[in-house]
């Protein structure tokens, strides 16, 4: 079985997980609403996943759709609860999901000012970087700078795990999100420079490494190999999309793995295999393919 | 003050004194020392003059000695001349030392006594404490041993003796902070671990009724009605059954002759000299058989191995089944037995786990109100002073101590130990079962089939100590082999061979068989058993003791007796074993780790994979036989698995004390034989940001397993604050805030080499995780 087989089963499988697991919660959530509890009713409601499996399997106009339902849903949600829950409610717990679904459904001016909210809240949250470094990510792809140091802080905090490897500062960090944080930021010159850095750190893992290589450090090397055929599509286009979708793609299967789940990983992979092909058909690279104009 | 070299005329030996000798010693040397002894056997004795006895002399006259006007000065010249005046003490005469004594401590203040040396305070002691002593006298010896302080236990217990002495002849010190606390902590000690039995038997008897779906008075207020566990009833009425056999077999064991007894009665030659001696498990025979008898009598030893094997599976049934427990303890185990129907079986349990935690209610209420108070609980007496303590609980002082255990036994000397258990409508073994001992691995095999018949009888102390002899013979008499079998750690074909081994032993040597031709047959085939019962038996013993000496040594301390059945439980699934747990706290070093305390662990089935290790110790974890430190008992305890194949965390659980704290831990189960925490993207499984990242993944994914353990976590939360939202954000808050730092607990298998895992949780501490490791025995 090849990567793309391989994400192509991964999948189908939570696929329909999602969608049987759509209809369980859309009966739920009609009960639900029925004996006036909506609290409950936005829980059933909810399908965070469901979009971005679409989206990983290209499926844009389903993406498209479930990405503007997650956003307004959540918007409705928050605007229940403001008005419903107590003081003590925590409005803002989902800030953070209410800012990935806005700027996935091209809604990036809200979804700025949503990650405004979700880095006040996240940041108060004691050892959240695996959530403030998503948080990162999209504010890069909204166009926001802050997104990228922000990806730096989050990933070097991941990387000073406590069994001595990859200690952030002495050998360089293998994680890709401050790479990918500068290519959505469109920030050409510290993309190049955070893919020599990615490479290096490759390098070494390659060369000192005598244990199995994780399925998550398969999936940074797959991804900095990625982001090397990505610069090389900004100076010689031709052909370096079909290199880059099979390593983001054998990166997406690498992350799966790494987590059991769909990531946020995936949905950037995705996004970087778009970039690819828009850079490889001459085209300036866009993040946000669903912003409305 | 003058010394020996200035001395004008040489020291007698009887004149050197200790204190001589000791300063001689360090002015001069050994050498001076013996010239000094040597001069005494070539001289002749000369009258030798000392402070001490010139002192004497000051204060003596035509009337005898001032003791008054002695004492007083003494006490000027300490605490400078501590070992003069311990020099007067030691010429003067015997009627005349109280009395110097008292006056010397008279004009001393409390400061000045606590800056006498050790010796003389004792003296002082000494002197007072013997003969009549006065009021006057038992202030002042309250006085000096106050004077010790902190070091008054260490003092107390390098003279125990005069302590003793003086706790009887001083009541003043009884008012001394150090010795009032004390016995005040006994008193306090005795009832609040009366009182965690009484609490840990009321969960057992809770946590055994929600697995037969009953519900008693007094649980949790708003609990959903509990659903039985299917099939446990007709398990617990089997179970029954079979202990019913057993105790018949044990009964016709005691009608099986083993030898002879001297006829006492025998007044005439006519009359036989030997009368026949049945089976007694705690004597044996005064004559035993020659082998001439026809038919042929069982030895005492012989039958005496079957009533062990029987005792040990009745007591592995009991431990196991909180039912059977309770049901022996009351007596009630035919009403089970002979149930017609699941309804009926349904109906006997019922009455017996309400008429059990009515009488814990009872008890506790007794407890509270003084009815029940600590010097009528013998029991309880034994195990703060000896040990074991089957609960957890940290007493408020070191019992075995003996400054310790002397004022605690003083005061219990002073009082007389009820019958409480009359009032309670109790037996004391019934009660001692309550109040005394945990359900399971409490039981005592003698107290469990009815060897301690007619202890209700007679007063309460004598009652006490037969019950406690029962118990420590008991317990002592489980031998290594049979550990295992009184432990339930064994298969349902062993048990069904220890009991066929005695069924053909009654047939070969049981008073109902006749035709010898049978009884031979029987007496052959009960041989080739009994051989091949032993072999197995000692052979498991022994290669669970090969294996234990490979592994670690905090489970090596653990001994044989206590070892793993692993072998003997994978063939038959049917029937539950027991084990243990090992709770360990992080390592400070490379070292492995002390065992902290083993608690009985139930179990169904095998445990052979991940999933039904986790099972084992979630159920361990709900019934209360395996407990956290620091946690009493969990509130809830909530898968954290977001997807069918484990990943995830394995359970979170949700302890509220008293106070309404409320406190998360965060545990993983580990079912390998070299454990060790993943390492995927997000740092170290466990640590803080895996942690975080499996709360994202709990919290978006809407798998089965990961919607199911957001329900059960709404519930827990929207039960916690009631009337409050409980939606994803407040979980997903609460989850945040509360567990990636809360305390993680690794449970692994007990077979399990700990070096890598304990790297790992080292890293981990060093990086503010508090993790503790408990091993658990399948």
């Amino acid at each position: 079985m090849n990567q793309s087989d391989e994400l192509n089963r991964i999948l189908e499988g939570e696929l329909g997980q999602a969608i049987g697991a759509r209809e369980v919660g859309a009966e739920e959530a009609s009960a639900r609403r029925d004996a006036a509890d909506m609290p409950g009713f936005f829980d059933a409601s909810l399908a965070i996943q469901l979009p971005d499996i679409f989206w990983a399997r290209e499926d844009w106009d389903s993406a498209r759709r479930e990405y503007e339902r997650s956003a307004n849903l959540l918007e409705e949600r928050r605007t229940w609860n403001r008005e419903h829950s107590g003081a003590d409610y925590p409005l803002d717990a989902s800030s953070d999901w209410e800012a990935a679904a806005l700027i996935k459904a091209g809604r990036l001016h809200e979804g700025r000012d949503r990650v405004g909210t979700a880095l006040s809240y996240w940041r108060q949250m004691p050892q959240s970087a695996p959530v403030l470094l998503t948080l990162a990510l999209h504010a890069a792809q909204a166009g926001m700078p802050e997104g990228a140091t922000l990806a730096d802080e989050a990933a070097a905090a991941i990387a000073r795990r406590p069994l001595g490897e990859g200690i952030a500062g002495e050998t360089p960090l293998l994680h890709h999100a401050p790479t990918q944080s500068r290519l959505l930021l469109g920030d050409w010159e510290a993309f190049e420079s955070e893919v020599d850095r990615l490479n290096e750190a490759a390098k070494e893992l390659r060369a000192g490494s005598l244990e199995r290589i994780s399925p998550f450090e398969q999936a940074v090397l797959a991804s900095a190999r990625g982001f090397d055929a990505i610069r090389g599509l900004r100076t010689s286009p031709a052909r370096g999309d079909v290199l880059a979708r099979d390593v983001f793609e054998s990166a997406m299967v690498g992350f799966y793995r790494s987590a059991g789940r769909i990531t946020s990983d995936l949905y950037f992979m995705r996004l970087n295999v778009l970039i690819a092909e828009r850079l490889a058909n001459g085209q300036k690279p866009n993040p946000n393919p669903f912003a409305r104009i | 003050m003058a010394s020996l070299e200035s001395s004008t005329a040489p020291a007698t030996a009887d004149q050197l004194s200790f204190a001589a000798i000791g300063h001689l010693q360090r002015m001069a040397g050994n050498a001076a020392v013996a010239q000094a002894v040597a001069r005494t056997t070539t001289t002749p004795r000369a009258v030798q003059r000392t402070p001490a006895s010139d002192l004497i002399d000051k204060h003596s006259g035509i009337l005898g000695l001032d003791e008054e006007a002695l004492g007083a000065e003494l006490a000027q010249r300490l605490p400078a001349e501590d070992a003069m005046v311990t020099q007067v003490f030691a010429s003067l005469d015997n009627v005349d030392r109280d009395d110097v004594a008292f006056a010397l401590t008279s004009s001393l203040s409390s400061a000045r006594l606590g800056s006498l040396s050790e010796t003389l305070r004792l003296i002082l002691v000494r002197e007072m404490v013997h003969g009549v002593v006065t009021d006057e006298e038992e202030g002042h010896v309250a006085a000096i041993w106050g004077s010790f302080g902190a070091t008054l236990p260490a003092v107390a217990a390098r003279n125990q003796a005069l302590w003793k002495l003086s706790l009887e002849e001083s009541d003043q010190l009884n008012a001394l902070p150090a010795v009032r606390d004390i016995r005040n902590a006994f008193k306090t000690d005795v009832v609040k671990l009366a009182s965690l039995y009484l609490d840990d038997n009321e969960r057992g008897a809770r946590i055994e009724a929600e697995r037969l779906g009953l519900v008693l008075p007094g649980g949790r207020p708003n609990a959903k009605p509990p659903i039985a566990e299917p099939a446990y009833i007709e398990d617990v009425q089997a179970m029954a059954r079979k202990v019913r056999t057993l105790q018949q077999s044990l009964r016709a064991l005691t009608r099986i002759q083993v030898g002879h007894q001297v006829n006492m009665n025998r007044r005439d030659s006519i009359s036989p000299p030997y009368l026949p001696a049945y089976f007694d498990p705690d004597k044996a025979p005064q004559v035993a058989p020659d082998g001439k008898e026809q038919p042929q009598l069982a030895t005492w030893q012989q039958t005496k191995t079957q009533h062990d094997r029987l005792t040990a599976v009745v007591r592995g049934f009991a431990s196991l089944y909180p039912s059977i427990y309770v049901l022996l303890q009351q007596d009630r185990l035919d009403e089970l037995a002979n149930a017609g129907t699941a309804e009926q079986a349904r109906t006997a349990m019922e009455g017996t786990l309400r008429r059990t935690v009515d009488k814990i209610g009872e008890s506790q209420t007794m407890l509270s109100s003084g009815d029940i108070a600590y010097f009528d609980l013998i029991a309880l007496h034994s195990q703060l002073f000896t040990g074991p303590i089957a609960v957890p609980f940290t007493p408020a002082a070191k019992w075995s101590e003996p400054f310790n255990a002397a004022l605690a036994r003083g005061e219990l000397a002073n009082v007389e130990a009820r019958q409480f258990w009359t009032k309670l409508g109790l037996g004391v073994v019934a009660a001692a079962a309550l109040i005394a001992a945990p359900f399971t691995g409490g039981a005592t095999a003698a107290l469990l089939v009815g060897v301690g018949v007619g202890i209700g009888a007679g007063q309460a102390v004598d009652s006490w100590q037969k019950y406690l002899s029962l118990s420590t013979a008991a317990d002592a008499a489980v031998r290594d082999d049979l550990a295992l079998v009184a432990q339930g750690q064994v298969s349902g074909a062993l048990v069904a061979a220890v009991m066929d081994t005695v069924g053909v032993f009654l047939d070969a040597y049981g008073a109902g068989v006749s035709v010898a031709a049978r009884r031979a047959a029987a007496k052959a085939q009960f041989e080739a058993l009994d051989a091949a019962m032993r072999e197995k038996l000692l052979r498991e013993a022994r290669r669970r003791a090969g294996r234990e000496g490979a592994m670690d040594a905090g489970l090596e301390a653990a001994g044989t007796a206590l070892a793993v059945a692993d072998e003997l439980i994978e063939d038959e699934p049917e029937i539950e074993a027991s084990g243990q747990q090992y709770v360990m706290e992080p390592p400070t070093s490379g070292d492995a780790p002390p065992v902290v305390s083993p608690i009985a662990v139930q179990r169904v089935g095998q445990v052979v994979t991940g999933e039904d290790f986790e099972a084992y110790v979630d159920r361990g974890l709900r019934r209360g036989e395996i407990r956290i430190p620091g946690i009493k008992e969990f509130d809830y305890i909530i898968p954290g698995q977001y997807t069918g194949s484990g990943w995830g965390i394995d359970r979170i659980g949700i302890a509220i004390d008293p106070a309404g704290r409320v406190h998360l831990v965060h545990m993983e189960m580990k079912m390998q034989q070299k454990p060790k925490l993943n390492t995927p993207s997000l740092g170290t499984q466990t640590g803080a940001h895996w942690t975080s990242d499996a709360i994202e993944s709990l919290m978006t994914s809407s798998r089965p397993e990961a919607r199911a353990a957001k329900e059960r976590l709404r519930r827990a939360l929207q039960n916690m604050y009631p009337g409050s939202t409980v939606d994803v954000n407040v979980m997903r808050d609460f989850l945040h805030r509360r567990l990636k730092n809360a305390k993680v607990v690794v449970f692994v298998p007990d077979i399990a080499d700990l070096k890598r895992l304990w790297r790992q949780i080292g890293g981990l501490a060093r990086h503010g995780r508090n993790t503790q490791v408990v091993k658990v025995k399948l």
